[in-house]
Formats: C-alpha cells, structure tokens, sequence
C-alpha cells in the first residue's frame, strides 16, 4: 500500500468483500457480507437503521480501528489487496480511501488551511495553490470561494461546507471516496449540488454513498445494496445481512427479493 | 388516501373502463352484423363516457406520480394501468368506427363474405378483449400468452380478406359496402393488436420484463 505503483490494479472491482462480518466486543453489527465494488461507479448502501450499512462502509477504509473492541472477519480486498494486512498502514488507506461524513465537519480554519492541512500531513506539499484550485474546482465550489480562500470555513453555508469536505478528501487524489449519508444535513438544493457532483467525481473516482433516502439511491447510484436487520431466534440481538445486491434500475423496479420490495415500497422499515 | 387505496382505485377505475370498453364492442360488432342503426348510434354515444373514463385515469395517474415515488410492483402497476387505458380508448374508437359503418351501409347491398368475415373477427377481438384484461386483472401470464396467440386467427381472416376483395371490385353495386366494410377490417385488425399489447402489460406486470408476443 505504500505506493500507487505497487498495487494490482482490477480494472472491474475496487473492492472484493468475502464473508465478512464485524462486531463491536460481543455483539455482531452485521454478518457474512460478500459482495464486489466496482471502479469508477456509484454504489448506495440502503437499508433500515442499525442494520450495519454505515458500520460495513466504515471497514472499507478502517475507520472502525479508531473504536476500541472493533473486530472484522472476513477479507476485504481492494484492488487485490487485504486491506486488514498487518503490512499495510490504515493511514496510507485512508489516504487511498477518503471519506465524507453526514454533518460537514471543516477544521475551524480558513477554506485554504482545510485542503492544505491534509496534504501537508501527507507531504504533498509541492503546488499547493495549483492542488488547492484544482480540489476546489472538482469540488464545485471554486467559483463560489475563489475570492474568499482565506475566510474561516465555518462562515459558509451547510451545503457549501460538505463541498469543501468533499474538497478536502479529494485534494490528497484517492481513487475512492466513501460517503455517509453526506446530504442528510441538506436542503434540496444544496442535496442536488451534491448528486450532480457525483456524477462529475465518479469519472475519476469510485463512490460508495450511505443513505437514508430512497429516492437519492434511486436517482444517483449505478449499484444498489440492500441491508436489513435479523432479529435472533431468542430474540436479543439484531444483526445485519445484505439482503439484495443488484443494478440500481433493477432493484426499483424489479427488485429479486420480497424484503427489497417491501422496504423500498415503504412497507416496513 | 393512502398510496395502495389510490393504486387501487386506478385499477378498479381501469377495469370499470374495460367493461365499458366491452360493451361497446358488442354493440358495435352486434349492430354491423344486424344493420342496426339504433345500436351503431347508441354505440357511438358511449364513446364520450368512455373518453371520460380514460381522461379521469390520465389525470389520477398524473397526481400520483407527482405525489408518490412509486417503485417496484407499485411502479409497473401503474405504468401498466395507464398503457392498458389507453388500448381501450383506441379500442373504444374501434366500436364507434364500427356504428359508424352500419349507418352508413345499413341500406346498401354488401359483399357477404365480407360481411360476415366482419363479423367474425369482430366477436374474435372481442374475446381477445375481454381475456386480455382478465389476464391483466388476474396477473395471469398463461392467459395472457394464450391470448396473445388469438391474434394469429385475425391476422388470418385479415390476409384472407385481402384477398378475396379484388374479386368483388368490379361488382358495381357492392363496391360502396365492400369499401366500408375492407376499411373496417383494417381497423379490426389493429383491434387484435391492441389486446395483444394488453397482455404484454400482464406479462411485464407479473415478470417485470417486456416481452413482444
């Protein structure tokens, strides 16, 4: 994982996830997940809360190492590498892997400072100004702040502060972006901006997005996965288990599975 | 109302339509066979009720999907309601075509072959109507493609008859009813076409694939 150069790449798939299950101490977020990821595409994670989409997409860039008594079983290849290999550094991955969260979250610090400090830490810090437009301008948000650049980020709008998140990740070039539920805290405008963004990002990066909204997996996403909680025979833990793996089109419209179709019908859930 | 009262209401108000449907092709079919004017006129006055009825799922169909993200089953159900609407409008445009060519060749010597040929494949689409949205009502796929296949019968009487009208051409005193009448098997047999469509929508209602039968 050390450099680009060194991975085998799979042109189809970015992620390969065989059986993979995690819990937190004894209890099981969520269970036996095999599924592949491809490049270049948007996948959505779906499904009712607590049924282990967020917890599964936070294993893809180890994010769930920072919480104390995490375990992953299973493999979680990307481009044909384990990630949970002892030699590969989760920093190098989540420079790899960025990640987009619900709230944004900018550093109390000016719209400059929040694409710097990341290429800083990660010594990119040749062309800084060209990296810093070129993030921005990917971001869609150039035009709005090129005047502004050394404003306190937190004096810009929601909608305007998750651009500059996605900013952010983007400046230190990963090949793939994960978002959890990044529009959940924005209005329909500010929604839109985003999901277009997508459709420009994906030419250039793979996306896996988390979300509440149907609608948004229905409009924005090539791939759709389904989870749902199982309730255990005696009745005291729920897990989660990927129901539905399919095209986006497919499964709202002719989904395989009749949880799928209940859920997204708005049935249950 | 909730998203499955309004769903249903569109398809009971569906079939509602394909029972008026039916009936004006019986009327239609039943007043060419007797030249029976009375019955081509009061054919030809239900049209407008049958108008209605298709404006009303047009306009119902329209809210719904301004108002409900309508997936899945919900979604080809509805797309499927408002397709099937309008094959019965043109349908029901096929029983006024009827009443209108009995007022016109009610008085007029018709080639007979011709004539009951009508007839025949007239009682034919009804059938196929008629077993169509059952299919459709029963999300029966099997009926569907059964009926479906009627259509060959059609098609048949349809070639045949294309044939057989140059032979009467020259008979002066026919000509006026065989031309009436060839147009109306023409019509007949888009007639035939429109409920195998219908059982199209069955078959991609209950599959969730497009399927030409």
């Amino acid at each position: 994982m050390e450099t680009k150069e060194t991975i085998q790449v799979n042109s189809e798939n970015v992620f390969n996830v065989e059986d993979v299950s995690v819990s937190y101490g004894e209890f099981v977020a969520i269970k036996n997940v095999n599924m592949d990821i491809a490049k270049n595409k948007i996948t959505a994670f779906i499904g009712p809360s607590g049924c282990g989409k967020s917890t599964l997409i936070r294993t893809f860039n180890r994010m769930n190492d920072l919480i104390l008594g995490t375990k992953v079983k299973g493999t979680i290849n990307y481009q044909g590498v384990d990630l949970y290999d002892k030699m590969v550094d989760p920093v190098q991955v989540r420079r790899r892997i960025g990640m987009v969260f619900q709230k944004p979250n900018p550093f109390p610090k000016t719209i400059k400072e929040n694409i710097t400090f990341g290429l800083k830490v990660n010594n990119m810090t040749d062309n800084m100004d060209e990296r810093v437009e070129k993030a921005l301008t990917q971001a869609a948000l150039w035009d709005e702040v090129k005047d502004d650049l050394n404003k306190n980020a937190l004096e810009l709008s929601g909608g305007q502060q998750q651009r500059l998140c996605i900013a952010r990740t983007i400046a230190v070039e990963p090949d793939t972006i994960l978002m959890d539920e990044p529009c959940s805290a924005l209005d329909p405008v500010a929604t839109k901006k985003i999901e277009d963004l997508m459709q420009e990002l994906v030419k250039e990066f793979s996306i896996l997005i988390v979300t509440h909204n149907m609608q948004q997996a229905s409009r924005a996403s090539d791939y759709c996965a389904f989870f749902t909680t199982k309730t255990s025979d005696d009745g005291k833990r729920r897990t989660g288990e990927l129901v539905e793996f399919n095209e986006t089109t497919v499964m709202f419209t002719n989904p395989e599975q009749d949880l799928t179709e209940q859920y997204i019908s708005g049935r249950f859930g | 109302m909730s998203l499955q009262e309004k769903i249903e209401n569109l398809e009971t108000d569906l079939h509602v339509m394909g029972t008026l449907v039916l009936e004006a092709l019986v009327d239609g079919v039943r007043a060419l066979e007797d030249k029976d004017v009375n019955r081509a006129i009061a054919t030809i006055e239900k049209d407008d009720e049958i108008d209605n009825a298709y404006l009303k799922i047009d306009q119902d169909w329209i809210e719904l999907m301004a108002t409900e993200q309508l997936v899945a089953t919900d979604l080809r159900l509805s797309t499927s309601i408002l397709q099937a609407s309008l094959h019965l409008e043109r349908l029901g445009d096929l029983a006024v075509y009827l009443g209108k060519t009995t007022q016109e060749i009610f008085d007029s010597p018709v080639p007979e072959t011709v004539h009951s040929t009508v007839v025949e494949m007239g009682d034919l689409v009804i059938d196929m109507a008629s077993s169509a949205m059952e299919s459709l009502k029963n999300r029966d796929k099997d009926l569907a493609l059964v009926t479906a296949a009627k259509d060959n019968q059609v098609n048949r009487l349809y070639n045949t008859m294309l044939e057989e009208a140059p032979k009467i051409a020259g008979n002066e005193d026919l000509f006026k009813g065989l031309i009436r009448l060839v147009t109306c098997i023409r019509t007949l047999e888009r007639g035939g076409d429109h409920a195998v469509d219908i059982c199209e929508l069955t078959h991609f209602l209950v599959s969730g694939k497009f399927k030409e039968f």
